[in-house]
């Protein structure tokens, strides 16, 4: 484990003078031992040093080993990006569509028929069973060929796709993809600007964070499957390959690589606190162009199988009748949630429609009547007319709700019943479609934008914390400080997460046993603004109040030395 | 379309098979047409374009038939222009022309069948009597009056004062106490009863239908009065101008004033089923690939009813099932103005010499015999419906006092028809031996300009305006007596409906569909697959083995196929490559795909490099 090996290492680096050191003692190891907890009324003496090992460019290489072998929580707290998986849904649509035949028998029959909409083109448009299946049968009978009237009618040449797949695209991007809560948040930094940790994720895209490139987004399934009322829309992906075996992660940092020593008031023992999360800010010179630096990234990622999966509501769904809302209609379609098949399938009519120009097809008869006209308003309406009502043509409507109706008659094609026509579309070896070097940088960016996501990350690059101390010593310049410590100096267990729970009723230090007058605060101090800190001198008294609810008075003793100070603590209840 | 990036350098298809060696199809082939071996040499293949894929389907089902079920509008709407080419039927003017001429006859009144030397007219009793108004504001100065007075002209009632007969009426009515009185002697010769017309109505009728209906140029033959679609949609007042003067023919109908004649009822509804012989049939057009619209369509003529098996729509106005019309009017009635009008100059009688024995109708013996006037003048009319009432008259003879005055009709060696009068001492002043019809050309011109209330210059005009005269067919007789019109006319209909079809045709350069023979042909485009005054700039129709379309793999002539006029090639089932040339010159092979299924095959075609 890279947290065993580090310290050591660096160490070594400090006493090879390969990096300027600031160490102004010697440091002994510490005492492993623990001591018995203190009792009440008993004190003992403590002495804590300020140990300082500073380097700088330290280029801090992480195998995809060593990544694999961290707390998946703390990896899952480094975001990298919000991956764009626009060029993802495209590529699978576009080879959705131009499956072998050997593929096609493979998917399911909702699927073949999903595929059949997809590939849908006035050409091989089948509507029968549809209310325009008698006007198109028709119009070949008086030499209108069916393909070039419904072309024209969607402005369109004859072997375009009746929805292009941009647009399906976009809208399974945004009604699906875009309504599923984990691709609309992501976890972060709690803040004063989001106080609830969970930030928002760019448009058409999926949060990726460290663990997600070290696991090759193996819990993929699991993270956009099913969530509060959002059925999912990956119900499997496997073999995303983001990164190869030569994989390695390269920070370069310049920081104390020391930890801190504190004081566990419960036993009055000596312990370490880390000391990078608390440097975070300044730990990496974003100046420096190759702060950060990943390799081994594949060039051109791919998804070894993924499928993909769009649910159908379990009712027929009829189009609109009429043309209010302006735009939109009355179809019950709209009021379904959004990333149900029919409400996606208006949704993208509606894209349709917003393409189309207001135009009027008119096919005369060679005696100069009109056998057939067919207009479509800059709203998507739609009004077909027939002399003398020929082919039935159906009532006026929006261009969507006619499309909406041809997409759910031919989805049942095979004789699927309404409500067993939910689509799992499996795919095999699909490109990501994203730019390797785009997303290395984007992660640069949102990384430096951001250092917070590094502190667990950089902390457990050390592992140094030992203990659980309740605060420790910092020095600056000649200024001694007690710190106390935060949520964040908390202990880690190997999954990431603290050992303890961040418990304690009064964090700071205070001037009476009551705990009434506060000496510390978090007024910033060397960049710090989230430690209660106080600043100290032999002689002072202090009291604090620990996690186990125990008062301690703490008096500073005479310094021993320079980076040292001698504490006396006395449980005091 | 559906690209499929193909490197253009990429022509080599392996399993494609050895050249055949065939240098020429030839044009007459075995059914099949033996493609194997020919499907494409592609060891040599030049470099190509990319190609562009598409999918050609087969049509073989038939469309659903048309139905219509139109009303008035609707028809009119359909129709356009067109409805005044549809003749629904040719209406015999006979019992038009009887209505009419009897509503004239008895316009005022009908006390003339009396037997009484004085037909009591008064024409205010009817309302076409009520239309005759003279100079002087009174029906009895009228033209039209005058016309009635000859048509209602019996024995009884005869006026020949101021013809050559007067004297000889003279004679007998003075003489009536012992003889016959002129009257009776007219009826007797005639062989008609006093109070019979002179000249019969059906006479008269012929006459017209012959002489005045017959003659006009868009009359049909025996004096038939065609009645189009767009006739009965204008309620026949288009027929003012079609039957209105023509040439030297003064007209049947006066224009100035409108012919009304409601046919369709407001109910009427024309209900017409028709099957489509028009297959839209998929193709390609080569040298649109590179703008993404290759794919192209054109409709042909499936005929295979006949009987002329061109017709795009194929209609069967005899089946009550696929036409029929409802709510004609029932008593179809018309309103029109008709004017008769009389040769400027008197025409005189051919009498006296035997060279008028041969003065008959087309054979006129004179300049100024009357068959030699126009047949619609009044003069023609009358004497040729006198003719057809008398010309077979039998022989008779009559003698009054003992022997001093007789009438001979047709005896004596004379024709029928020829009278000879003889009274002792010439008293009376007998009229000269005449055909009957002479005689009564006389009398009639006479009263004509003589009504017995005014008289009238040569070269009368006289016009009649008669409203809901019955045009001698019901509704329900009409409906059935349309359909052998239209039958005869179901494919020029078709052609009027969709006879313009290929305008709307692609200029694909070859297409796929089902021949007679049940297999599925390339059909590469021919002449006759693109609008009339489109180009067909084809240098090398048709589909060849090679690039260099040395090796023609299709033909024009196969055996079992009616058409000649395209190059055809039946495709194997698998892959095989041909090569043609389009209308610009340009070459392609096209890779063709047909599954064991041939109903849909896949054609890639790329630009010969």
């Amino acid at each position: 484990m890279r947290s065993q090996t580090l310290a050591p290492s660096l160490l070594v680096l400090a006493g090879s003078l390969l990096l300027p050191a600031c160490s102004e003692d010697t440091v002994p190891l510490p005492d492993e031992t623990p001591p018995a907890p203190i009792a009440v009324g008993e004190s003992r003496e403590v002495e804590l040093r300020y140990l300082a090992l500073d380097v700088t460019g330290f280029d801090n290489e992480l195998t995809l080993d060593e990544l694999r072998a961290m707390p998946r929580a703390t990896l899952a707290g480094v975001w990298l990006a919000d991956l764009d998986i626009t060029p993802l849904m495209v590529n699978s649509l576009d080879q959705l569509s131009n499956l072998s035949s050997d593929e096609v028998a493979e998917l399911g029959p909702a699927a073949q028929n999903m595929r059949q909409l997809l590939r849908m083109t006035p050409d091989n448009a089948n509507l029968q069973g549809t209310n325009l299946e008698e006007l198109i049968a028709l119009s070949a009978s008086v030499g209108i060929p069916p393909a070039r009237a419904l072309a024209n009618l969607l402005g369109v040449g004859v072997t375009d796709d009746f929805i292009p797949p941009d647009t399906v695209a976009q809208v399974m991007l945004t009604h699906v993809v875009g309504t599923h809560p984990n691709a609309q948040w992501r976890r972060g930094a709690v803040n004063e600007d989001h106080p609830d940790g969970l930030y928002p994720v760019a448009p058409n895209s999926l949060p990726l964070t460290l663990v997600d490139v070290v696991t090759n987004f193996e819990d993929m399934a699991e993270r956009f499957g099913p969530y509060g009322n959002h059925p999912g829309f990956v119900s499997k992906a496997r073999g995303l390959t983001v990164v190869e075996g030569d994989f390695v992660l390269t920070t370069k940092v310049n920081a104390n690589a020391l930890p801190f020593k504190g004081t566990d008031l419960g036993n009055a023992s000596v312990a370490s606190v880390n000391s990078i999360g608390g440097q975070i800010e300044t730990a990496h010179d974003y100046s420096d162009p190759d702060w950060m630096s990943i390799r081994g990234l594949v060039p051109e990622p791919r998804v070894e199988e993924l499928t993909f999966t769009v649910f159908e509501n379990d009712a027929f769904i009829l189009g609109g009748t009429s043309q209010e809302p302006l735009g939109q209609g009355n179809s019950p379609a709209w009021d379904l949630p959004e990333w149900e098949f029919e409400r996606l399938i208006v949704e993208m009519g509606r894209e349709v429609e917003a393409q189309l120009p207001a135009h009027c097809d008119t096919y005369e008869l060679n005696t100069g009547a009109d056998a057939f006209t067919a207009c479509v308003d800059e709203n998507g309406w739609v009004t077909m007319e027939t002399f003398n009502n020929l082919g039935n043509p159906p009532p006026p409507a929006y261009l969507h709700d006619l499309i909406l109706e041809i997409a759910q008659v031919r989805l049942h094609d095979g004789g699927l019943a309404e409500g067993a026509a939910d689509v799992a579309m499996s795919l095999r070896d699909v490109m990501v479609g994203v730019d390797t070097d785009d997303l290395i940088e984007q992660a640069r960016k949102n990384l430096q934008q951001n250092p917070e996501a590094l502190r667990e990350f950089a902390s457990l690059i050390t592992d140094s914390t030992r203990g659980d101390a309740d605060f420790y010593y910092v020095r600056f310049g000649d200024e001694d400080w007690l710190y106390f410590v935060t949520e964040e100096d908390l202990r880690l267990d190997d999954e990431g997460h603290p050992v303890r729970e961040y418990a304690y009723d009064a964090p700071g230090f205070f001037a009476d046993r009551g705990l009434s007058m506060k000496v510390s605060s978090t007024d910033e101090v060397d960049g710090d603004v989230d430690h209660e800190k106080v600043r100290i001198s032999p002689g002072d008294v202090l009291y604090v109040l620990d996690a186990d609810d125990h008062r301690f008075e703490i008096r500073v003793g005479a310094k021993p030395s320079r980076a040292w100070v001698s504490l006396v603590v006395t449980r005091v209840e | 379309m559906r690209w499929w990036s193909v490197v253009g350098m990429l022509a080599v298809f392996g399993g494609c098979g050895s050249p055949s060696g065939r240098e020429d199809a030839g044009d007459i082939t075995d059914p099949p047409l033996d493609t194997a071996g020919d499907e494409g040499d592609e060891s040599d293949a030049p470099p190509l374009g990319t190609e562009a894929v598409f999918e050609l389907r087969l049509a073989d089902a038939a469309p659903a038939p048309l139905t219509l079920e139109m009303n008035k509008d609707e028809v009119a709407e359909l129709f356009g222009e067109r409805a005044d080419e549809i003749l629904l039927l040719e209406l015999d003017s006979t019992p038009l022309l009887t209505n009419t001429l009897t509503t004239v006859r008895d316009a005022c009144g009908l006390a003339w069948q009396f037997d009484d030397p004085d037909p009591h007219h008064d024409c205010s009793l009817t309302p076409l009597g009520q239309t005759f108004v003279g100079p002087d504001g009174t029906w009895q100065t009228s033209a039209e009056y005058a016309m009635v007075r000859l048509l209602t002209m019996t024995s009884a009632n005869v006026d020949v004062s101021g013809t050559s007969s007067e004297g000889l009426a003279g004679l007998a009515d003075a003489l009536s106490w012992i003889i016959d009185d002129y009257g009776t002697i007219l009826s007797d010769v005639l062989g008609i009863e006093r109070t019979e017309t002179v000249i019969t109505t059906d006479a008269l009728v012929a006459s017209f239908r012959e002489n005045f209906v017959a003659t006009h140029p868009a009359a049909g033959e025996g004096g038939t009065l065609g009645l189009t679609l767009g006739d009965a949609l204008s309620n026949l007042s288009t027929l003012a101008d079609r039957y209105g003067p023509a040439g030297a023919h003064p007209g049947v109908i006066d224009p100035s004033y409108p012919v009304q004649g409601e046919v369709f009822g407001p109910d009427f509804k024309m209900i017409a089923k028709a099957d489509s012989n028009l297959r839209v049939v998929d193709g390609i057009d080569a040298d649109r690939i590179d703008a993404g619209a290759g794919k192209g369509f054109a409709s042909i003529v499936v005929d295979r009813t006949g009987p002329t098996y061109e017709d795009e729509l194929e209609f069967d106005f005899n089946d009550p099932e696929k036409f029929r019309v409802e709510g004609l009017i029932e008593d179809l009635t018309i309103d029109l103005r008709f004017k008769v009008g009389e040769h400027p100059q008197f025409v005189p009688s051919c009498t006296g010499s035997g060279v008028c024995q041969g003065n008959l109708p087309g054979a006129p013996t004179s300049a100024s015999s009357v068959w030699s006037r126009d047949p619609w003048d009044i003069e023609f009319l009358v004497t040729d419906a006198a003719y057809r009432d008398y010309v077979n008259l039998p022989p008779f003879s009559v003698t009054y006092l003992l022997g001093s005055a007789s009438v001979d009709v047709g005896r004596n060696g004379n024709p029928l028809g020829w009278i000879e009068y003889f009274v002792f001492l010439g008293l009376g002043n007998p009229p000269e031996d005449q055909y009957v019809w002479e005689t009564i050309l006389e009398v009639a011109q006479v009263r004509l300009h003589d009504s017995g209330f005014a008289t009238f210059p040569e070269g009368v005009e006289i016009a009649f305006t008669i409203e809901d005269i019955p045009c001698g067919l019901t509704g329900s007789e009409a409906a059935e007596a349309v359909r052998p019109y239209l039958q005869e006319q179901a494919s020029d209909i078709s052609d009027f409906l969709l006879g313009d079809y290929k305008d709307a045709n692609d200029p694909v350069d070859f297409y796929y569909r089902r021949a007679e023979d049940g297999r599925a042909y390339l059909y590469f485009t021919a002449p006759e697959d693109r609008p009339a005054a489109a180009a067909y700039d084809y240098a090398r129709p048709g589909f060849f083995a090679d690039p260099e379309l040395t090796r023609r793999a299709s033909a024009t002539n196969v055996v079992g196929l009616a058409d000649t006029a395209h190059e055809k090639l039946a495709l194997p089932t698998g892959e095989s490559h041909y090569y043609f040339e389009d209308d610009n010159g340009t070459r392609y092979r096209a890779r063709f795909v047909v599954p064991e299924d041939d109903s849909t095959l896949e054609v890639a075609v790329a630009q010969v490099l």
